[in-house]
């Protein structure tokens, strides 16, 4: 049981700087979640913490301990590589009771410790298999059963379902989740999936180019990400962006850009009105767009034509790909209705969640 | 014209493909090992001749000394160079395969010796091991010691060769090694020294079993090749040395029955000898490399 904290992390090879001044406390017990695009610095973070990778600048502490110069073996720490890293030439049974033997613990213990996560993960049937007799996910599982019987207080995962497939994915995000709430131990987990970092971190940490955008739970991150790079990497499919102009008449404030007028809440007119730009970039996500036609909605509230360009039936959900005056937006429908390509659809904007961006530095204006 | 389907269309373009190589076999390998198989059952009696002897020529290679020093030699040779030689071509093969400064440069010199011309080889080594001015003597008697007759007293004439086959073989196997090693992924050390084990223990536990194949491949070779010496007793060794008897190999007992004594179909007996020696000890290595051979796939 350990809280990880990094203060003031930089990473760099030679000129090349690839974390700069990375600054966060990961409590004890939290699912912290790295997430970002790629080559933005997230597993050479985790390989910093893990003592794979040399800390160029900057203190990483476990528990109270500085940790720059202690070795991986002694940090108490396990971690689950993406490729899995299972040794070939032993069997389940010996990869999972490596790390313990390493540690001089007493071969019955072993044993004990060993079915013991063997029968957790249901692996008991596949202990005496070598690797290359696994399915992916059976690996995967036994890559976590390495790790489990170490019994470490911090848990470091690098995209550890990035191979498998996508209902398998699934599975094991449910399965990680749940190993977490057993064992109640610090974990790190590294992704670039959105939904991953969604549905399992206590709070995520949204990396790009080696500098921390926000840290936050997802909801917070959904609700309120404070710029337009977060904005756009959290939520699936990702937010629309509008250049929008605001425009004040008489009181009443709302913006104006190509092929839409958007009317916006009273405690946004209230902001933007305090806004020195008159340009903003206007965020709305895919969720937040809704067919006039179908809330009977007053003329008055519609935002703009969308002229549908490609239809994707998701089942409970349709994305309608459109043309908004000469822009491509995204919007998620019902999955009940029935649209066709070239449609004319009046649509409204959800007043209540629309995002504006700074056009100079991408910031979000409304927080 | 032949109609011919599409399969079959491949198979005859595959059997061409494979046909120079095959009949290369055929002609280099096969038939002289047939050739000589059936020497060894006959008598030569000068201009080509030969009548059938039956096991003459295997009882009387039972009853020759000569030919039991030269299989004791050659399985010293073999069974000394090999482990010595595989042990060191794994060592060289570690340490170059860390990120040290001019690795480059220690590879080439290495691997020098494989591209050698195996006379000038030769020459040099004579020169180190000459009695009266040869360089380890030199050395030797710098510091009080007295001289060794290298290559002419039985008791180190064939360690002197042995050093010299270990030399010429180090390069080619660590090269082979060396690849092997680069193919291991990192993550298996990563994930080893997170486990908590040390540089000792990774060489065990990771790399040797997972460089196993290469190393199975680099041993058989080299028993094999050991088995066959002959150059270098050949190169360094004068017919009339005292050594002789303590360092001819089989290869070097053949070639001195077959052409020096005109008697081919001894000389083919003894290479059957040593075929069936070869094949022993290949078959016995295939058998126990289960225990210690790990195949990815
Ligand atoms: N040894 C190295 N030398 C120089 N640059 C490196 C080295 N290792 C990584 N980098 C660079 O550091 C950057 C971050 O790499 P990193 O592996 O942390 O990315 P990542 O966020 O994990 O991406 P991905 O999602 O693709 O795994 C990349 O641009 C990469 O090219
Ligand atoms: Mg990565």
């Amino acid at each position: 049981m350990a809280e990880v904290r990094l203060e003031h992390i930089r990473k760099a090879y030679g000129d090349n700087v690839i974390v700069k001044d990375f600054d966060l406390t990961i409590r004890d017990k939290e699912f912290m979640v790295f997430v970002g695009p790629s080559g933005c610095g997230k597993s050479t973070t985790l390989r910093m913490i893990a003592g794979l990778e040399d800390i160029t600048s900057g203190k990483l502490y476990i528990g109270d301990k500085l940790m720059n110069d202690v070795s991986p073996k002694d940090r108490d720490i396990a971690m689950v590589f993406q490729n899995y890293a299972l040794y070939p030439h032993m069997t389940v049974y010996e990869n999972m009771a490596f790390g313990l033997k390493m540690r001089h613990v007493p071969k019955d213990v072993i044993k004990r410790k060993v079915q013991e996560a063997a029968a957790s993960l249901q692996l008991t049937e596949l202990l005496d298999r070598k690797p290359k007799a696994l399915s992916g996910g059976q690996r995967q599982r036994v890559a976590m059963g390495r790790a489990v019987v170490r019994e470490p207080s911090v848990f470091l995962m690098d995209e550890p379902l990035s191979n498998l497939d996508a209902k398998l994915r699934g599975t094991m995000r449910t399965e990680i989740s749940r190993l977490h709430q057993r064992l109640q131990t610090t974990m790190i987990y590294v992704t670039h999936d959105q939904t991953e970092a969604m549905t399992l971190g206590d709070r995520i940490v949204v990396l790009n180019d080696g500098v921390i955008q926000q840290v936050d739970t997802p909801m917070n991150l959904y609700r309120h990400p404070c710029n337009k790079f977060v904005a756009g990497f959290i939520g699936s499919p990702s937010m629309n962006f509008l250049p929008a102009r605001i425009v004040g008449e008489e009181g009443e404030v709302y913006l104006e850009g190509d092929g839409f007028h958007a009317n916006v809440s009273y405690d946004m007119a209230q902001k933007l009105v305090d806004v020195g730009a008159r340009e903003v970039l206007l965020g709305v996500r895919p969720d937040d767009i809704h067919d006039a036609g179908v809330l009977l909605a007053d003329k008055k509230e519609i935002a703009g034509q969308g002229n549908v360009e490609i239809v994707e039936q998701l089942g409970a959900t349709t994305l309608l790909h459109m043309r908004l005056g000469t822009q491509q937006i995204v919007a998620s429908m019902p999955g009940g209705q029935e649209y066709a390509v070239g449609q004319q659809v009046p649509l409204v904007f959800n007043i209540d969640n629309l995002h504006v961006f700074s056009t100079h530095d991408e910031r979000n204006l409304m927080l | 014209m032949l109609k011919l389907t599409r399969r079959r269309q491949d198979y005859a373009w595959g059997y061409l493909m494979v046909a120079p190589t095959v009949i290369g076999v055929l002609i280099l390998n096969i038939y002289p090992l047939l050739k000589s198989c059936y020497l060894s059952f006959t008598q030569s009696t000068g201009f080509g001749h030969a009548h059938f002897i039956g096991l003459a020529n295997y009882v009387r290679m039972m009853h020759d000394p000569d030919v039991w020093q030269a299989l004791v030699n050659t399985l010293i040779y073999t069974a000394v160079s090999v482990v010595i030689g595989v042990f060191l071509s794994l060592v060289v093969a570690v340490l170059l395969n860390q990120h040290i400064r001019g690795r480059g440069i220690y590879r080439t010199i290495y691997f020098l010796p494989v591209v050698s011309a195996p006379a000038a080889v030769a020459m040099v080594w004579r020169w180190l091991y000459n009695a009266d001015a040869g360089l380890f003597n030199s050395l030797l008697q710098s510091v009080g010691l007295p001289a060794v007759h290298w290559l002419t007293d039985p008791h180190t004439a064939l360690f002197a060769i042995i050093i010299v086959g270990i030399w010429s073989m180090v390069g080619y196997n660590m090269v082979l090694l060396l690849a092997g090693l680069q193919e291991i992924p990192r993550s298996y050390y990563e994930a080893a020294e997170i486990d908590g084990a040390g540089p000792v223990r990774q060489f065990f536990s990771i790399t040797l079993p997972m460089i196993s194949p290469t190393l199975f491949f680099v041993v058989v070779t080299s028993i094999i090749g050991g088995l066959q010496v002959f150059d270098f007793i050949f190169m360094m060794i004068e017919p009339m040395n005292t050594a002789m008897e303590y360092t001819q190999s089989l290869v070097y007992l053949f070639y001195k029955q077959s052409f020096m004594m005109g008697d081919r179909s001894y000389g083919a007996a003894i290479v059957m000898l040593l075929l069936v020696i070869t094949l022993v000890i290949t078959a016995v290595q295939m058998k126990l490399q289960k225990k210690w051979v790990h195949y990815n796939d």
